[in-house]
């Protein structure tokens, strides 16, 4: 199942799925609540995108930033 | 050049771009339904970003606000350039996702196609709301309208997408479903949904 969101009480310590918003306090999704196959698959579409490995562009952009963030340090 | 914002380090705000690069492709495909127009679109707003750092100001949502910058420069590039207008199916299908991904629910081509017909305001929220679990508070700011206008978004976002991928007998169902499971979620949650 798709419950790797959700799993918190198993991973306190992760904030890796800040994405979702699920806060302290928030009630743990049922399994349910989990098997709204839309709300699942809309997830799921979304967390593909946002989990393939940066093209090659965002990271000489990156490298542009990280130069010029090191040029600043240099002067200073 | 005196702004009235206290702005984030340079190296603080580069850790805010790396941390938000996947998220924000992912609101960009969801927008255009196209990979090489999303991550031209993603990769522009990044670059506008940090051009227009000294302007965020330390400790708001970050998030918000490159989303919005992103999501400004798509509805201006398609005003100017008719040929983003309009999401094509079969694109669709065959760039937003690898097709072998595997998932033991709805058959995720569906439900791209099916995105891909819906006006675009529906699939901005169904991407914000249903798919990233932003807050209707965070997407009311994101896409500039009242939170009641998102709810009804969604609500209609959701029942359009169920009929095109059920048809329509069984679309209300799961509509209706979806709304009573998801109002048992309490207070604090990024999915509740308020009744």
């Amino acid at each position: 199942m798709q419950n790797e969101q959700w799993n918190e009480e198993a991973a306190p310590e992760s904030g890796a799925n800040q994405n979702f918003a699920a806060k302290e306090g928030a009630a743990p999704f049922t399994a349910q609540q989990l098997s709204d196959p839309i709300s699942a698959a809309l997830k799921k579409i979304h967390d593909s995108v946002a989990d393939e490995p940066l093209p090659d562009d965002f990271l000489d952009l990156l490298d542009q930033i990280d130069r010029k963030i090191s040029a600043a340090d240099g002067e200073a | 050049m005196s702004e009235a914002v206290e702005p984030l380090s340079d190296r603080e705000f580069r850790d805010q771009l790396v941390a938000i690069m996947g998220s924000l492709r992912a609101f960009a495909r969801g927008l255009c339904g196209n990979r090489e127009m999303a991550d031209d679109l993603a990769q522009d707003a990044l670059t506008r970003a940090w051009a227009a750092r000294h302007s965020f100001a330390k400790g708001t949502n970050f998030r918000a606000w490159i989303f919005i910058i992103l999501r400004n420069q798509f509805y201006t590039s398609i005003r100017k350039n008719s040929r983003m207008v309009a999401w094509d199916p079969d694109m669709a299908a065959r760039h937003l996702i690898a097709p072998e991904t595997q998932h033991d629910g709805l058959n995720l081509q569906d439900v791209e196609v099916a995105l891909s017909k819906l006006p675009a305001e529906q699939r901005e929220v169904l991407m914000l709301v249903g798919a990233s679990g932003i807050s209707y508070e965070e997407a009311a700011q994101i896409m500039g309208c009242a939170i009641g206008t998102i709810k009804s978004r969604l609500a209609r976002g959701r029942m359009a997408l169920a009929s095109l991928i059920d048809g329509p007998e069984l679309s209300e169902a799961h509509a209706k479903g979806e709304m009573v499971t998801r109002s048992n979620v309490t207070a604090g949650g990024g999915l509740q949904v308020a009744t």
